[in-house]
């Protein structure tokens, strides 16, 4: 008896090393992923020593420490965060104006068939137009000022809300509208009630995809549209050869952009608590 | 005033097979429920059943015929038929929500529907975080905030394991006794139906006819455990199932003549 569980044991014992050796390599070497962390310091650090070596063209590629001289004085001059601020804020502008009716026409086609039939064609065939192509039309139009600004990102953010409503709102189960109907909801409540929630993942998908778009959209028309803002400060430190300027303005650019969808996310989980379930 | 009262309802629907035929969901059915009384229509899936409730609770319009109620009756549906977007308490408060009743008097009615169904504890979670039966549960109240004067069930404990249905049809009786609602109970399960109503409407293959009316001899407050030991549950199980047989039978039949 006492032998036959001594073997038991100490087969057990060395099964569990084995599987403890198993489990270890399938998760793939320590080094590795205590390492991957700090991949892009090193990148930097490689840059920085290319650079004063003179491997890297340092005209094109300046030195990370460079940069961030340029940065500390564009920061005290107060200049970066008027740029920073400028685009902010055209984007800001520009989004609730392209979101809303983007939102409120996704819900309106995508519950009702005859409309959707009658004029998806439309923003179908709109939705391939380059946004920045119809600039020059714009300021025609609206001028120099800032009104062509929030146009453009409006126009760029309202196709991102209006396909993802429609599509979130067309794929709602009909039983929930069934449901609804059963406890007496009118046609606008049960829109609000069953199409505009059940969307809502689909709309989010729409306003971080929108706020990507929208940089992008609004870097370009202040290339070429603006006296002012993150876009300008980087076309005219081209004209200039102020190349790090360039990449505090391009470092900015993404930053902002990060920090804007991760606040987004955060507006996701609080307006959005069923989906983690 | 009367229940619900359904006669002579046909419902069409345009086959998939050729153009110019149609599909029988229905055919000629009446049937009445007096207010306060518990009816189970029994038949076979595809039957129509579904189709018969839908008509009735307004969601779909008649081929031929006419569905009377005093008032919009209120509904629980097969599973699924609670928002994932809302709260247990969300969900019950829906149709109050919609009926713009005033927030204080919507919490205190949804507190006392919560206490009913005993899902007080259960107020702020998400449909997916809780079990098949509590979600019934949460369509139950739910179908009791909005308060109609009919109740329509579709299947609502169709897809439970069988100790949970057991429980919750008990519950449904003990809640349903202390109203005066007529209630129209949809099933396939002869079990189910013989359990609860005081009359079982027993419906043929598709094109679903009325093939029976059975009424149900045992007396409320009702006991569905102890049930089980009465000599007439054995019994009326049994020309239940011999309803059902013999139409499955006859079917085969016209199958073999069609062939
Ligand atoms: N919207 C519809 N369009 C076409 N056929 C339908 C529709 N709804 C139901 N049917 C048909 O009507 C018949 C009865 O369906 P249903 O009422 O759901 O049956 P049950 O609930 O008894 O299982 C089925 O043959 C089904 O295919
Ligand atoms: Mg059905």
């Amino acid at each position: 008896m006492t032998t036959v569980d001594t073997r038991v044991t100490s087969d057990r014992d060395q099964i569990t090393a084995q599987l403890e050796d198993a489990v270890r390599a399938e998760r793939g070497s320590v080094w590795i992923r205590r390492l991957g962390p700090y991949t892009p310091v090193f990148l930097l650090v490689v840059w920085e020593v290319l650079s004063r070596l003179g491997v890297l063209d340092a005209r094109f590629f300046p030195p990370p420490t460079a940069i961030v001289e340029t940065f500390i004085e564009l920061l005290v001059s107060g200049r970066l965060i008027t740029d920073a601020l400028m685009t902010l804020s055209r984007i800001a502008v520009g989004f609730v104006l392209g979101a809303i009716p983007g939102l409120l026409l996704g819900l309106l086609l995508g519950s009702v068939r005859s409309v959707r039939l009658l004029l998806e064609p439309v923003f179908s065939s709109l939705l391939p137009i380059p946004k920045v192509a119809i600039y020059p039309l714009l300021l025609l139009i609206f001028g120099l000022g800032e009104t062509s600004k929030y146009v453009i990102v409006a126009i760029g953010v309202f196709f991102y809300l209006f396909f993802n409503t429609m599509s979130g709102v067309m794929q709602t189960p009909p039983l929930f509208d069934d449901v609804a109907r059963a406890n007496g909801a009118s046609r606008i409540q049960r829109r609000f009630t069953v199409s505009l929630p059940y969307a809502l993942p689909s709309i989010f998908t729409g306003i971080k995809l929108a706020t990507g778009g929208a940089f992008v959209i609004i870097a370009a028309s202040e290339f070429v549209g603006a006296q002012s803002g993150l876009g300008y400060m980087i076309w005219s430190s081209w004209s200039t050869f102020a190349v790090s300027k360039m990449y505090v303005g391009i470092v900015t650019i993404s930053a902002l952009g990060y920090g804007a969808t991760a606040l987004e996310g955060l507006l996701e989980r609080r307006l959005v608590p069923w989906v983690k379930y | 005033m009367s229940g619900l009262s359904v006669r002579n309802l046909w419902k069409a629907y345009p086959s998939a097979e050729s153009k110019d035929d149609v599909l029988v969901a229905l055919e000629d059915v009446s049937l009445e429920v007096r207010e306060g009384e518990f009816v189970c229509v029994l038949g076979p899936s595809g039957c129509g059943k579904s189709t018969l409730l839908r008509i009735a609770a307004g969601l779909e319009k008649p081929s031929l015929g006419t569905v009377e109620t005093p008032s919009r009756p209120s509904v629980v549906f097969q599973e699924h038929g609670v928002f994932p977007w809302l709260t247990v308490a969300e969900n019950i408060a829906y149709p109050l929500r919609l009926r713009r009743v005033p927030r204080a008097q919507r919490a205190a009615r949804v507190a006392e529907l919560l206490d009913l169904v005993g899902l007080t504890e259960f107020a702020s979670y998400y449909p997916a975080q809780i079990s098949g039966g509590m979600r019934q549960r949460t369509s139950v109240a739910r179908a009791l905030a909005d308060d109609g004067s009919v109740l329509l069930m579709d299947e609502p404990f169709g897809a439970l394991d069988e100790q949970t249905r057991v429980v919750l049809q008990q519950e449904l009786l003990r809640i349903w006794e202390q109203t005066s609602k007529a209630v129209l109970f949809i099933t396939h399960s002869v079990d189910e139906a013989l359990t609860l109503a005081d009359r079982v409407v027993v419906m043929s293959h598709r094109p679903g006819r009325i093939i029976a009316e059975v009424e149900i001899p045992f007396g409320r407050p009702r006991d569905i455990i102890a049930l089980r030991r009465d000599p007439r549950y054995g019994e009326i199980t049994y020309q239940l199932w011999n309803l059902l047989e013999r139409d499955d039978a006859a079917r085969d039949d016209d199958e073999e003549v069609a062939a």
